[in-house]
């Protein structure tokens, strides 16, 4: 254990030193460009405000004034690309989420190399099937689905037992919307702002071109790490949803 | 076009965190010192995935412009040089997936000449040369999630702090990863490397 631990210490060491020696191209001369392009007038666009601030201020806003929301028509939450609308007496159409519509899968490497980020994975198993998907602001996602079996039951209509949806995208491509304000718990994951919805509610994915309604008969767990949303669906409850959600890296 | 840097009225260079102030209410210029600062990390890190010298420039001037718009997301008293990376980067993976080619990662040792170290025997300097042109091959054998935590971790020098922002990773993720590859480095290697009794 020592040894292996020495020689990975050197190791880590050899590699510090080869970055010293290596020779990367000569880093070209880029501020000109940028600013070229920043002041050109066809370019120029005021700085936008905080995006993130004002969502977090949305959230504590809805978290303090949730009983006094729930009362009100068309509120609705934001976090990372996904929003919440409560729309009294809503009842959930459409399909299940499930491997129907989603085009083909493709294998977990292949769709990180095509999202562009680093796809996060619980603890556990791989997905039994990957998916591509687009958001509101034509950037990519991923969908992976984990089948049921004896201990974990699947979600209602579909195969599979959970579905963990993640996308690197400021648009709101998630809507989800539910009846009342109280469906909507406000839950901490990895110590930041995230929602929990355990009843049965509508989904819309949104892409640049179109939106897709689902119905969702599986608990929801939403939080966003970085610039990415995640989505869980499981048929897992509360403290094990969150748990599961801890482990996602 | 004036592009140099930026300085208070007591002669002192601005930190980040005031050029990224400057620059959110509209100041380019400020925005220019950011990126007169940050452009040679930049730089390798997007070329560390592009592996080409022209998608790592075009990937690394994107970056800095879609960065200017989206100061408004840059959260206060966060550091600005991992933020920077992490747009740079993903704008790097993005043009990699579109152009969806594979290249050799090119990465030439310096000569040695202008070391201040003493001048190693011919054969000893045989030996480092050989020594590291075998780590560079066992990098390439590394899936890309693995050679970009050591690439930005050891090659580029961040802190594992700054690795994990970069690439939008937990801190912990980069450590367990780091010593995952780091295993699999050693296993690539050939044996007198993999103990680490080379000097190189």
């Amino acid at each position: 254990m020592a040894d292996r631990d020495r020689a990975e210490t050197a190791l880590a060491e050899r590699l510090r030193q080869l970055g010293t020696d290596l020779t990367f191209p000569p880093t070209p001369p880029l501020v000109p460009a940028v600013l070229e392009r920043l002041e050109s007038p066809r370019a120029r666009r005021p700085v936008l405000p905080a995006g993130r601030d004002r969502r977090r201020a949305v959230i504590a806003v809805a978290v303090g004034l949730l009983v006094a929301l729930a009362l009100a028509f068309g509120a609705r939450l934001v976090l990372g690309a996904a929003e919440i609308r409560v729309q009294p007496g809503v009842t959930p159409s459409g399909p299940p989420l499930g491997p129907g519509g989603l085009g083909e899968p493709v294998a977990v490497e292949e769709l990180e190399a095509a999202v562009g980020f680093e796809l996060a994975l619980p603890p556990g198993p791989p997905p039994d099937e990957a998916y591509a998907v687009r958001t509101a602001d034509d950037r990519a996602g991923a969908l992976l689905g984990w089948r049921g079996g004896p201990d974990h039951p699947p979600l209602p209509g579909t195969p599979w037992s959970r579905v963990l949806l993640q996308v690197h995208s400021d648009a709101e491509t998630i809507t989800k919307t539910v009846a009342r304000f109280e469906d909507v718990r406000t839950v901490t994951v990895r110590g930041r702002p995230g929602f929990w919805i355990d009843v049965p509610h509508d989904l819309i994915v949104r892409t640049e071109t179109r939106f897709e309604r689902y119905s969702v008969g599986g608990n929801v767990l939403i939080w966003t790490e970085g610039d990415v949303t995640y989505r869980l669906e499981t048929s897992l409850r509360l403290r094990s949803a969150l748990a599961l959600a801890e482990g996602v890296g | 076009m004036d592009t140099g840097s930026i300085e208070t009225v007591e002669g002192r260079p601005l930190e980040d965190a005031e050029l990224v102030e400057l620059a959110r209410k509209g100041d380019v210029r400020a925005y220019g010192t950011l990126v007169e600062r940050h452009r040679d990390l930049a730089f390798r890190a997007a070329y560390l995935i592009v592996r080409n010298a022209a998608d790592a420039e075009d990937a690394t001037q994107d970056g800095f412009v879609k960065a200017y718009y989206a100061l408004g997301r840059f959260r206060a008293g966060e550091p600005f040089r991992p933020w920077i990376l992490r747009i740079v980067t993903n704008e790097a993976r993005n043009r990699r997936r579109s152009a969806g080619r594979r290249e050799r990662l090119e990465l030439r040792l310096a000569e040695r000449g202008d070391r201040e170290d003493a001048a190693p025997s011919p054969d000893a300097a045989a030996s480092l040369g050989e020594a590291r042109a075998a780590l560079i091959r066992a990098l390439e054998t590394l899936p890309e999630r693995d050679r970009m935590v050591i690439g930005y971790r050891y090659l580029l020098d961040l802190s594992e702090a700054e690795t994990a922002r970069a690439l939008g990773v937990r801190p912990g993720t980069v450590k367990s990863r780091l010593s995952r590859t780091l295993r699999r480095l050693r296993a690539a290697l050939p044996p007198e490397l993999a103990r680490g009794d080379d000097d190189g």
